[in-house]
Protein backbone atom coordinates (compact mmCIF):
# COMPACT_ATOMS: atom_id res chain seq x y z
CA UNK A 1 0.00 0.00 0.00
CA UNK A 2 0.95 3.27 -0.64
CA UNK A 3 1.13 4.86 2.81
CA UNK A 4 3.21 1.94 4.11
CA UNK A 5 5.88 2.98 1.57
CA UNK A 6 6.71 6.06 3.61
CA UNK A 7 7.83 3.67 6.68
CA UNK A 8 11.17 1.37 6.01
CA UNK A 9 10.42 -2.29 5.76
CA UNK A 10 13.09 -3.24 7.83
CA UNK A 11 10.73 -1.72 11.26
CA UNK A 12 7.92 -2.89 9.88
CA UNK A 13 9.22 -6.93 9.62
CA UNK A 14 10.90 -6.27 13.32
CA UNK A 15 7.80 -5.35 14.66
CA UNK A 16 5.58 -7.95 13.46
CA UNK A 17 8.61 -10.28 14.59
CA UNK A 18 8.26 -8.40 18.20
CA UNK A 19 4.23 -9.06 17.94
CA UNK A 20 4.99 -12.67 17.95
CA UNK A 21 6.40 -12.99 21.41
CA UNK A 22 2.72 -11.93 22.44
CA UNK A 23 0.65 -15.16 23.59
CA UNK A 24 -1.26 -16.46 20.79
CA UNK A 25 -4.81 -15.51 21.32
CA UNK A 26 -3.63 -11.94 22.27
CA UNK A 27 -1.43 -11.88 19.13
CA UNK A 28 -4.66 -13.14 16.88
CA UNK A 29 -6.77 -10.91 18.55
CA UNK A 30 -4.69 -7.31 18.68
CA UNK A 31 -1.38 -8.53 16.30
CA UNK A 32 -2.77 -6.98 12.86
CA UNK A 33 -4.22 -3.98 14.55
CA UNK A 34 -1.27 -3.24 16.63
CA UNK A 35 0.81 -3.89 13.33
CA UNK A 36 -1.40 -1.11 11.53
CA UNK A 37 -1.50 1.18 14.58
CA UNK A 38 2.69 0.80 14.22
CA UNK A 39 2.57 1.93 10.93
CA UNK A 40 0.42 4.80 11.42
CA UNK A 41 2.71 6.31 13.96
CA UNK A 42 5.46 5.96 11.78
CA UNK A 43 3.58 7.10 8.60
CA UNK A 44 2.61 10.40 10.83
CA UNK A 45 6.28 10.70 11.41
CA UNK A 46 7.72 10.74 7.87
CA UNK A 47 4.95 13.23 6.82
CA UNK A 48 6.00 15.75 9.79
CA UNK A 49 9.54 15.50 8.81
CA UNK A 50 11.35 14.02 11.88
CA UNK A 51 13.39 11.31 12.48
CA UNK A 52 11.72 7.49 12.73
CA UNK A 53 14.23 6.17 15.08
CA UNK A 54 13.73 7.61 18.14
CA UNK A 55 9.92 6.90 17.77
CA UNK A 56 10.54 3.26 16.80
CA UNK A 57 12.91 2.84 19.90
CA UNK A 58 10.14 3.98 21.91
CA UNK A 59 7.29 2.05 20.14
CA UNK A 60 9.57 -1.20 20.65
CA UNK A 61 10.38 -0.64 24.15
CA UNK A 62 7.04 0.13 25.04
CA UNK A 63 5.46 -2.93 23.29
CA UNK A 64 8.19 -5.29 24.81
CA UNK A 65 7.10 -4.00 28.53
CA UNK A 66 3.67 -4.40 27.42
CA UNK A 67 3.99 -8.08 25.97
CA UNK A 68 6.09 -9.06 29.03
CA UNK A 69 2.89 -7.86 31.20
CA UNK A 70 0.49 -9.97 28.89
CA UNK A 71 2.73 -13.44 28.96
CA UNK A 72 2.75 -12.74 32.67
CA UNK A 73 -0.44 -12.19 33.46
CA UNK A 74 -1.23 -15.79 30.95
CA UNK A 75 1.40 -17.59 33.27
CA UNK A 76 -0.34 -16.76 36.54
CA UNK A 77 -4.05 -17.22 35.16
CA UNK A 78 -2.89 -20.64 33.60
CA UNK A 79 -1.01 -21.33 37.05
CA UNK A 80 -4.66 -20.23 38.80
CA UNK A 81 -6.68 -21.98 36.82
CA UNK A 82 -4.58 -25.05 36.72
CA UNK A 83 -3.53 -25.06 40.85
CA UNK A 84 -7.60 -24.28 41.94
CA UNK A 85 -9.12 -26.79 39.68
CA UNK A 86 -6.42 -29.35 39.96
CA UNK A 87 -7.11 -29.18 43.76
CA UNK A 88 -10.63 -29.45 43.29
CA UNK A 89 -10.57 -32.30 40.62
CA UNK A 90 -8.80 -33.93 43.85
CA UNK A 91 -10.88 -33.58 46.28
CA UNK A 92 -13.90 -34.60 44.05
CA UNK A 93 -12.08 -37.97 43.52
CA UNK A 94 -11.51 -38.53 46.78
CA UNK A 95 -15.41 -38.00 47.80
CA UNK A 96 -16.18 -40.19 44.93
CA UNK A 97 -13.85 -43.14 46.05
CA UNK A 98 -15.20 -42.52 49.45
CA UNK A 99 -18.31 -43.21 48.26
CA UNK A 100 -17.82 -46.09 46.57
CA UNK A 101 -15.81 -46.93 49.23
CA UNK A 102 -18.95 -46.67 51.26
CA UNK A 103 -21.27 -48.77 49.00
CA UNK A 104 -19.33 -51.46 48.69
CA UNK A 105 -17.78 -52.44 52.29
CA UNK A 106 -19.63 -51.16 54.96
CA UNK A 107 -23.12 -50.43 53.56
CA UNK A 108 -24.21 -54.13 52.91
CA UNK A 109 -22.56 -55.26 56.14
CA UNK A 110 -24.93 -53.17 58.22
CA UNK A 111 -27.93 -53.41 56.13
CA UNK A 112 -27.74 -57.36 56.12
CA UNK A 113 -26.92 -57.71 59.78
CA UNK A 114 -30.22 -55.23 60.61
CA UNK A 115 -31.95 -57.76 58.26
CA UNK A 116 -30.73 -60.87 60.07
CA UNK A 117 -32.34 -58.98 63.56
CA UNK A 118 -35.82 -58.99 61.98
CA UNK A 119 -35.81 -61.27 59.43
CA UNK A 120 -39.82 -61.18 58.60
CA UNK A 121 -39.33 -57.30 57.59
CA UNK A 122 -35.61 -58.12 56.00
CA UNK A 123 -37.52 -56.69 52.55
CA UNK A 124 -37.65 -53.28 54.03
CA UNK A 125 -34.52 -52.94 55.25
CA UNK A 126 -33.23 -54.47 51.13
CA UNK A 127 -35.61 -51.76 50.03
CA UNK A 128 -33.88 -49.32 51.86
CA UNK A 129 -30.43 -50.08 50.64
CA UNK A 130 -31.66 -50.19 47.47
CA UNK A 131 -32.65 -46.61 48.16
CA UNK A 132 -29.64 -45.73 49.61
CA UNK A 133 -27.62 -47.30 46.18
CA UNK A 134 -29.85 -45.49 43.95
CA UNK A 135 -29.11 -42.04 45.77
CA UNK A 136 -25.20 -43.09 45.51
CA UNK A 137 -25.59 -43.36 41.75
CA UNK A 138 -27.06 -40.20 42.05
CA UNK A 139 -24.54 -38.47 43.63
CA UNK A 140 -21.53 -39.87 41.62
CA UNK A 141 -23.72 -39.10 38.46
CA UNK A 142 -23.32 -35.27 40.31
CA UNK A 143 -19.94 -35.67 41.27
CA UNK A 144 -18.83 -36.58 37.46
CA UNK A 145 -20.84 -33.37 36.16
CA UNK A 146 -19.14 -31.72 38.71
CA UNK A 147 -16.14 -32.90 37.33
CA UNK A 148 -16.44 -32.01 33.93
CA UNK A 149 -17.59 -28.47 34.89
CA UNK A 150 -13.92 -28.03 36.24
CA UNK A 151 -12.40 -28.62 32.65
CA UNK A 152 -14.61 -26.45 30.95
CA UNK A 153 -13.20 -23.97 33.43
CA UNK A 154 -9.75 -24.76 31.90
CA UNK A 155 -10.93 -24.73 28.76
CA UNK A 156 -12.45 -21.45 29.01
CA UNK A 157 -15.28 -22.62 28.03
CA UNK A 158 -17.45 -21.85 31.46
CA UNK A 159 -20.11 -19.79 29.65
CA UNK A 160 -21.23 -22.83 27.20
CA UNK A 161 -24.53 -24.63 26.64
CA UNK A 162 -22.01 -27.63 28.10
CA UNK A 163 -21.96 -26.08 31.07
CA UNK A 164 -25.59 -24.71 31.55
CA UNK A 165 -26.50 -29.19 30.94
CA UNK A 166 -23.67 -30.10 33.54
CA UNK A 167 -25.36 -27.71 35.94
CA UNK A 168 -28.79 -28.66 34.98
CA UNK A 169 -27.85 -32.52 35.71
CA UNK A 170 -26.46 -31.44 38.75
CA UNK A 171 -29.63 -29.80 40.36
CA UNK A 172 -31.71 -32.38 38.77
CA UNK A 173 -29.74 -35.27 40.56
CA UNK A 174 -29.23 -33.11 44.31
CA UNK A 175 -33.19 -32.78 43.77
CA UNK A 176 -33.98 -36.26 43.53
CA UNK A 177 -31.48 -37.19 46.01
CA UNK A 178 -33.47 -34.44 48.28
CA UNK A 179 -36.84 -36.34 47.63
CA UNK A 180 -35.22 -39.72 48.03
CA UNK A 181 -33.80 -38.77 51.34
CA UNK A 182 -36.81 -37.34 52.90
CA UNK A 183 -38.69 -40.52 51.46
CA UNK A 184 -36.22 -42.09 53.37
CA UNK A 185 -36.71 -40.28 56.62
CA UNK A 186 -40.35 -40.59 56.18
CA UNK A 187 -40.53 -44.63 56.14
CA UNK A 188 -37.69 -45.03 58.99
CA UNK A 189 -40.39 -42.74 61.05
CA UNK A 190 -43.09 -45.06 59.88
CA UNK A 191 -41.16 -48.14 60.79
CA UNK A 192 -39.82 -47.06 64.05
CA UNK A 193 -43.58 -45.81 65.05
CA UNK A 194 -44.43 -49.71 64.32
CA UNK A 195 -41.68 -51.19 66.10
CA UNK A 196 -40.90 -48.33 69.28
CA UNK A 197 -37.04 -48.10 68.02
CA UNK A 198 -35.26 -44.50 68.53
CA UNK A 199 -34.42 -43.19 65.32
CA UNK A 200 -33.52 -39.76 65.84
CA UNK A 201 -30.31 -41.01 64.62
CA UNK A 202 -31.30 -42.02 61.11
CA UNK A 203 -33.70 -39.02 61.19
CA UNK A 204 -31.24 -36.53 62.09
CA UNK A 205 -28.81 -37.63 59.36
CA UNK A 206 -31.52 -38.02 57.02
CA UNK A 207 -32.15 -34.23 57.55
CA UNK A 208 -29.03 -33.15 56.91
CA UNK A 209 -28.40 -35.23 54.30
CA UNK A 210 -32.06 -33.29 52.49
CA UNK A 211 -30.57 -29.72 53.78
CA UNK A 212 -27.35 -30.80 51.89
CA UNK A 213 -29.02 -31.97 48.77
CA UNK A 214 -31.61 -28.82 49.05
CA UNK A 215 -28.53 -26.16 49.20
CA UNK A 216 -26.37 -28.06 45.97
CA UNK A 217 -29.69 -27.73 43.95
CA UNK A 218 -30.56 -24.32 44.95
CA UNK A 219 -27.11 -23.01 44.03
CA UNK A 220 -26.31 -24.85 40.86
CA UNK A 221 -30.12 -23.55 39.70
CA UNK A 222 -28.73 -20.05 40.47
CA UNK A 223 -25.39 -20.99 38.68
CA UNK A 224 -27.05 -22.05 35.73
CA UNK A 225 -29.48 -19.39 35.36
CA UNK A 226 -26.57 -16.87 36.22
CA UNK A 227 -24.28 -18.86 33.03
CA UNK A 228 -27.69 -19.18 31.02
CA UNK A 229 -27.88 -14.96 31.17
CA UNK A 230 -24.44 -14.37 30.41
CA UNK A 231 -24.82 -16.79 27.21
CA UNK A 232 -27.98 -15.14 25.88
CA UNK A 233 -25.98 -11.34 26.74
CA UNK A 234 -23.40 -12.51 24.57
CA UNK A 235 -25.18 -13.94 21.75
CA UNK A 236 -27.29 -10.76 21.89
CA UNK A 237 -23.97 -8.23 21.82
CA UNK A 238 -23.13 -10.32 18.81
CA UNK A 239 -26.06 -10.28 16.79
CA UNK A 240 -26.54 -6.69 16.95
CA UNK A 241 -22.57 -6.16 16.33
CA UNK B 1 -13.81 -22.59 39.91
CA UNK B 2 -12.97 -18.77 39.12
CA UNK B 3 -15.35 -17.25 36.23
CA UNK B 4 -12.62 -14.58 34.93
CA UNK B 5 -15.45 -12.39 32.83
CA UNK B 6 -17.84 -12.62 36.04
CA UNK B 7 -14.82 -11.15 38.52
CA UNK B 8 -13.88 -8.51 35.59
CA UNK B 9 -17.52 -7.36 34.82
CA UNK B 10 -18.07 -7.68 39.18
CA UNK B 11 -15.04 -5.28 39.14
CA UNK B 12 -16.36 -2.91 36.58
CA UNK B 13 -20.03 -2.75 37.71
CA UNK B 14 -18.71 -1.97 41.19
CA UNK B 15 -16.46 0.65 39.50
CA UNK B 16 -17.88 3.49 41.10
CA UNK B 17 -15.70 2.50 44.09
CA UNK B 18 -12.06 1.95 42.51
CA UNK B 19 -10.51 4.79 40.71
CA UNK B 20 -9.57 4.05 36.78
CA UNK B 21 -6.02 4.25 35.97
CA UNK B 22 -5.18 7.21 33.39
CA UNK B 23 -5.12 5.28 30.43
CA UNK B 24 -8.53 3.67 31.01
CA UNK B 25 -10.31 6.92 31.91
CA UNK B 26 -8.48 9.02 28.42
CA UNK B 27 -9.77 5.65 26.43
CA UNK B 28 -13.23 6.27 27.48
CA UNK B 29 -13.53 9.79 27.40
CA UNK B 30 -11.91 9.35 23.59
CA UNK B 31 -14.67 6.82 22.94
CA UNK B 32 -17.65 9.26 24.57
CA UNK B 33 -18.08 10.55 21.32
CA UNK B 34 -18.27 7.88 18.91
CA UNK B 35 -16.38 4.92 17.70
CA UNK B 36 -12.64 5.02 17.00
CA UNK B 37 -10.06 2.72 15.90
CA UNK B 38 -6.75 2.27 17.95
CA UNK B 39 -4.77 4.71 16.34
CA UNK B 40 -7.38 7.44 16.38
CA UNK B 41 -7.92 6.68 19.84
CA UNK B 42 -4.58 7.29 20.83
CA UNK B 43 -4.16 10.69 18.97
CA UNK B 44 -7.66 11.36 20.86
CA UNK B 45 -6.08 10.93 23.92
CA UNK B 46 -3.29 12.48 22.98
CA UNK B 47 -5.10 15.58 22.37
CA UNK B 48 -7.19 15.56 25.06
CA UNK B 49 -4.41 15.42 27.58
CA UNK B 50 -2.41 17.87 25.37
CA UNK B 51 0.48 15.48 25.38
CA UNK B 52 0.79 14.21 28.75
CA UNK B 53 -0.76 10.79 28.44
CA UNK B 54 0.89 9.15 25.27
CA UNK B 55 0.08 5.53 24.69
CA UNK B 56 1.92 3.17 22.24
CA UNK B 57 0.38 0.51 20.84
CA UNK B 58 1.55 -1.95 23.37
CA UNK B 59 -0.32 -0.12 25.82
CA UNK B 60 -3.38 1.23 24.44
CA UNK B 61 -3.95 -2.34 23.27
CA UNK B 62 -3.35 -3.94 26.73
CA UNK B 63 -5.93 -1.40 28.21
CA UNK B 64 -8.56 -1.77 24.83
CA UNK B 65 -8.30 -5.98 25.94
CA UNK B 66 -8.59 -5.22 30.02
CA UNK B 67 -11.49 -2.86 28.92
CA UNK B 68 -13.59 -5.56 26.80
CA UNK B 69 -13.06 -8.20 29.27
CA UNK B 70 -14.95 -5.60 32.14
CA UNK B 71 -17.10 -4.84 29.51
CA UNK B 72 -16.58 -0.88 29.19
CA UNK B 73 -15.96 -1.27 25.40
CA UNK B 74 -16.52 -3.86 22.81
CA UNK B 75 -15.20 -4.20 19.06
CA UNK B 76 -17.76 -2.68 16.35
CA UNK B 77 -17.22 -2.84 12.68
CA UNK B 78 -13.93 -3.39 10.82
CA UNK B 79 -14.05 -0.77 8.45
CA UNK B 80 -11.78 2.15 6.18
CA UNK B 81 -10.99 5.27 7.75
CA UNK B 82 -12.12 7.93 4.54
CA UNK B 83 -9.00 10.50 6.18
CA UNK B 84 -6.47 7.53 6.70
CA UNK B 85 -5.25 5.07 3.76
CA UNK B 86 -7.94 2.18 2.19
CA UNK B 87 -6.91 -0.14 5.08
CA UNK B 88 -10.04 -1.57 6.86
CA UNK B 89 -9.19 -1.27 10.76
CA UNK B 90 -11.47 -2.35 13.67
CA UNK B 91 -13.19 0.13 15.63
CA UNK B 92 -14.16 0.06 18.98
CA UNK B 93 -17.39 1.36 20.87
CA UNK B 94 -18.12 2.47 23.96
CA UNK B 95 -20.80 0.21 25.68
CA UNK B 96 -23.50 1.26 28.41
CA UNK B 97 -21.40 0.11 31.95
CA UNK B 98 -18.81 2.21 29.88
CA UNK B 99 -20.93 5.40 29.99
CA UNK B 100 -21.95 4.56 33.25
CA UNK B 101 -18.88 3.62 34.33
CA UNK B 102 -16.82 7.04 33.32
CA UNK B 103 -20.01 9.32 34.54
CA UNK B 104 -19.13 7.69 38.06
CA UNK B 105 -15.81 8.41 37.65
CA UNK B 106 -16.60 12.13 36.40
CA UNK B 107 -18.64 12.40 39.45
CA UNK B 108 -15.70 11.40 41.78
CA UNK B 109 -13.43 13.96 39.84
CA UNK B 110 -15.89 16.90 40.77
CA UNK B 111 -16.31 16.03 44.29
CA UNK B 112 -12.69 16.11 44.94
CA UNK B 113 -12.49 19.50 43.26
CA UNK B 114 -15.43 20.56 45.09
CA UNK B 115 -13.95 19.62 48.40
CA UNK B 116 -10.28 20.72 47.40
CA UNK B 117 -11.77 24.30 46.25
CA UNK B 118 -13.41 24.62 49.65
CA UNK B 119 -10.29 24.05 51.58
CA UNK B 120 -8.00 26.01 49.31
CA UNK B 121 -10.61 28.89 48.82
Amino acid sequence: MASESLVPRRYRTCYAKLLRLYPKPYRERFGEAMEQTFNDLCRERVKAGSGLFRLVLWAFLETFAALLRENAKMIVRSAMNRCSTIFLRLVISLIAIAALAVCIFPLPRMIAKEAAKTPDTAWQIYLFLAGAYLQAALFLFALYHAFKLLSYADANQVFSDRSVRALRHIKHAAITIGLLMVTGVAWVMILSAGTGEDSAGPVMIGFIGTFAASVVAAVAAVLQQQVQRVIEAESGSERSV
Amino acid sequence: MYPLRIYFRGVAKSASNTPLTPAVLHILLALSNGERHGYGIMKEVESDSQGKVKMGPGTLYGSLGRMIEAGLIRESDKKVDPEMDDERRIYYKITALGQTTLKAELDRYREVVAVAKQKFA
